[in-house]
C-alpha cells in the first residue's frame, strides 16, 4: 500500500522529471518545489491557524480563563477547548500540515535511494516499480552525481584532505533560518514560548544530522524545501524579519523594595 | 497546546526512526543475491559476510573467509579461480582477495579500486582483469599488482571476456556501450555505437567473430568484432539481464518477464521459446544436451535443447534463484535468496541431494 500510494508515484515523478531535465540533482529540487506547491494551501491553512491561535491566547478572555483555573488543570484545558470551539479554531489545524509532511520526507528519501539502485538487488527492484510511460531502460543507470556529491551518499566535500559537510552545515543554516523567521515573536512567560524555543534550537540540529546521516539526495530536498518555504511565507507577508536579529526580549520591572 | 507540541516532537522522533530503520542511511549497507561457482570438486559460495567452500560430494564446509565476519565486508561477487589454484574475490567494500582455494587463507588483497565488486573478475594465465561498480576495470598481474586501469562511463557489473585471437578484451557497461580493451596494456581498441539499454550480461563470442549479448532494452544484439557494426538480432519480451549462453550456433537466454529462448544466430529465428514462472536473471547453464535455469519465483528449469522438460514438475524453492545454476559431475548446484538454505544440490532426477545451511559462527 506505501508503495503504491507513496514511493511508486515519487519515484516515476523523479524519473520522468530527470527523463526531460537529465540531471538528477535538479530533478530533486524540481520534484521539492512541486510537492511545495501542491501542500501550498495546507501551508496557509496551517499559517492562518498559528496566527489564530496565538491572537486568542492574547486576549482578555484567554488570559482571565488562565487566571481563573490555574489550580485546576483539567478545568482549565476544558475551558481552554471550550473557546477554541468558540471562536472557531482548531488547535490542531497549526500541527497536522506538519504532520503531513512527514510521510512525504521518508517517501522521497526511500523513492531517492530506489531510484538511484546502486545495487543489482536494488535494481531489479527498481524496473518492477517503473510505469510503462517511463522508459526506464534507457534512463538507466541513473546519474547519481550532482555538483562534488553522489547523491547516493551522504555529502562530504574535499578540502585541504578533509571531508566537510557543507551540506548539512547549510541544512542546520538554512532549517534555523526558516524556524526563525516563521516563528511570531514570544514573550517572556507566554505559553508555549520555551517549547518553541527549544524547537527552534533543536530542530536544525536533528536535520543536520539527518543531512551528515543519510543520502545527499535528502540533504538536496532538505535545502530546496527549506527556501521555498521561506519564499513562501515571504509572499504570503509572514515572514518576521526581525526574529532573525539578537534582540534581548522586554523585561517587567522591579520593584525597588522601598517605601517612599 | 504543550502537550500537543510535546506529541508533535515524539512523532517526530518515531517517524525518523522508523525511516532510518527501514533505509540505510548510504548505499553501503545494500545486498544483493549470492554469487556461485565451482571447480568440480569444491563449490565457492559468496554471500553477505562470507565467501564458504563446500564439499560437492557431501555439502560439509571445507573453510569460509573471513573467519569472523563484520557488517563492513560482505561478498556477492561470483568467486573465480585462476589457473595457479588462486580464488580471488570481490568484496562490496571495494576489495579484491586472493584467497588459497585449499586452505582459505589470504594471500594479497587489492585496495586500490574506488567501488565495490559486483561481477567476478577474470583470470587468465598471467593477469587479472577486475571490473567494479565505479567504471573502472582494474588489471593486475597474479600477485595482485596493478598493471593499468581503464575508465569507462558507467558501472561495470559484468565479467569480460578475452580474446586470444586478438589478445583484447570485450568490456560491456552500463553506460549503454561495449569496449574492446587491449588486455597487455588498456588502450581502447574500439568502442561500439551507443545501445538503447545498460548491458550487464557477459557477451558471447562465435567462431566468425560476432559478439552476442542482451540490453535492458529487450534486445539481443548482434556486433560484429571486425566491422563494429551492430544490429538487433531479436527483439525479446523484457529486459535482458544475463549473458548468453551460445552453443551450436544457438544462444540461449532468459528475460526479466520470463521468457527463455533458443535462437539461431545465422537467421535470428526463435528456434523454441517457453515462458517460465517468473522473472530470469541469471544466464542459463548449458552443458551439450541440458540447460538448466532458474527463475525470480524459486523454480528451477531443466530441459533438453529442444525445450523438453528434464523433470515435471520443476523444483520448486522457497526463495528466488537469480544465480546462475552449476553443474558438476551429474550434481546441480543452485544458490537461493531469500532464502534459509544457501546452497542446495540436486540429482539429475530433480532428487536434493543436499544443502547448505551455514551455522553462524
Amino acid at each position: 500500500m506505501w508503495d503504491t500510494i507513496i514511493i511508486n508515484p515519487m519515484v516515476n515523478t523523479l524519473l520522468w522529471i530527470y527523463s526531460v531535465i537529465g540531471d538528477f540533482g535538479i530533478a530533486i529540487i524540481i520534484f521539492t518545489i512541486l510537492i511545495r506547491l501542491i501542500t501550498h494551501p495546507l501551508t496557509a491553512s496551517q499559517m492562518k491557524s498559528a496566527q489564530a491561535m496565538q491572537e486568542l491566547q492574547k486576549s482578555k478572555d484567554f488570559q482571565d480563563i488562565q487566571k481563573k483555573y490555574k489550580d485546576d488543570r483539567e478545568k482549565l484545558s476544558r475551558e481552554q477547548m471550550k473557546l477554541y470551539k468558540d471562536k472557531g479554531i482548531n488547535p490542531l489545524g497549526s500541527c497536522l500540515p506538519t504532520l503531513i509532511q512527514f510521510p512525504i520526507i521518508i517517501g522521497l528519501y526511500q523513492a531517492i535511494i530506489r531510484a538511484l539502485a546502486v545495487t543489482p538487488a536494488q535494481l531489479l527492484d527498481l524496473s518492477t516499480h517503473i510505469y510503462p510511460f517511463v522508459n526506464g531502460s534507457t534512463l538507466i543507470p541513473i546519474n547519481n552525481h550532482f555538483l562534488w556529491m553522489d547523491l547516493s551518499q551522504p555529502e562530504r566535500l574535499k578540502i585541504f584532505g578533509y571531508g566537510i559537510p557543507i551540506l548539512a552545515i547549510i541544512v542546520v543554516v538554512t532549517t534555523y533560518v526558516q524556524s526563525k523567521l516563521m516563528t511570531p515573536t514570544a514573550q517572556p512567560g507566554e505559553q508555549g514560548a520555551q517549547m518553541t524555543q527549544a524547537m527552534n534550537l533543536y530542530m536544525p540540529f536533528f536535520m543536520g544530522y539527518l543531512a551528515l546521516t543519510f543520502a545527499s539526495g535528502l540533504s538536496i530536498y532538505f535545502v530546496t524545501s527549506n527556501i521555498v518555504g521561506i519564499i513562501q511565507y515571504s509572499a504570503l507577508g509572514k515572514i518576521n524579519w526581525r526574529n532573525l536579529l539578537p534582540i534581548r526580549s522586554a523585561q517587567p520591572e522591579k520593584s525597588s523594595g522601598r517605601k517612599k | 497546546m504543550k502537550n500537543i507540541k510535546f506529541i508533535l516532537i515524539t512523532l517526530v522522533l518515531i517517524l525518523i526512526a522508523l525511516a532510518s530503520s527501514s533505509c540505510s542511511g548510504s548505499a553501503a549497507i545494500a545486498s544483493s543475491w549470492p554469487g556461485l561457482s565451482t571447480d568440480g570438486e569444491t563449490a565457492y559460495l559468496a554471500y553477505n559476510q562470507f565467501v564458504y567452500a563446500v564439499d560437492l560430494g557431501n555439502g560439509s564446509e571445507k573453510w569460509r573467509f573471513p573467519t569472523e565476519g563484520n557488517n563492513r565486508s560482505t561478498f556477492f561477487a561470483p568467486p573465480e579461480k585462476t589457473p595457479d589454484g588462486q580464488l580471488l574475490i570481490g568484496s562490496y567494500n571495494n576489495i579484491l582477495h586472493s584467497i588459497d582455494a585449499i586452505t582459505g587463507q589470504e594471500k594479497w588483497s587489492f585496495t586500490g579500486a574506488n567501488n565495490r565488486y559486483i561481477a567476478n573478475p577474470l583470470a587468465t594465465d598471467n593477469a587479472i582483469f577486475a571490473p567494479t561498480g565505479g567504471k573502472f576495470l582494474y588489471a593486475l598481474d597474479l600477485q595482485g599488482k596493478l598493471k593499468w586501469e581503464y575508465e569507462t562511463e558507467g558501472a561495470l557489473w559484468a565479467q569480460p571476456l578475452f580474446s586470444l585471437e586478438c589478445n583484447c578484451l570485450y568490456l560491456p557497461s552500463m553506460d549503454h556501450y561495449l569496449y574492446a580493451i587491449n588486455a597487455e596494456n588498456g588502450a581502447l581498441i574500439w568502442k561500439s555505437e551507443k545501445f538503447n539499454g545498460s548491458i550487464v550480461g557477459t557477451p558471447a563470442l562465435s567462431p566468425d567473430g560476432n559478439l552476442y549479448f542482451g540490453t535492458f532494452s529487450s534486445e539481443i544484439i548482434q556486433l560484429n568484432t571486425q566491422t563494429h557494426q551492430s544490429k538487433q538480432l531479436i527483439a525479446t519480451d523484457g529486459w535482458v539481464w544475463g549473458g548468453p549462453v551460445l552453443q551450436d550456433n544457438r544462444l540461449y537466454f532468459g528475460d526479466l518477464k520470463g521468457s527463455f529462448y533458443a535462437v539461431d544466430i545465422n537467421t535470428g529465428d526463435v528456434i523454441w521459446k517457453i515462458q517460465a514462472d517468473g522473472a530470469i536473471i541469471g544466464s542459463p547453464f548449458v552443458d551439450n544436451d541440458h540447460i538448466y535455469f532458474g527463475t525470480e519465483s524459486g523454480f528451477l528449469y531443466g530441459l533438453d535443447t529442444n525445450g523438453k522438460p528434464t523433470w515435471n514438475p520443476n523444483p520448486k524453492f522457497d526463495g528466488s534463484i537469480f544465480t546462475t545454476p552449476q553443474v558438476s559431475n551429474s550434481t546441480i548446484l543452485v544458490s537461493l535468496f531469500k532464502s534459509d538454505k544457501l546452497l542446495v544440490a540436486l540429482d539429475n532426477q530433480g532428487t536434493i541431494k543436499w544443502s547448505l545451511q551455514p551455522e553462524k559462527k
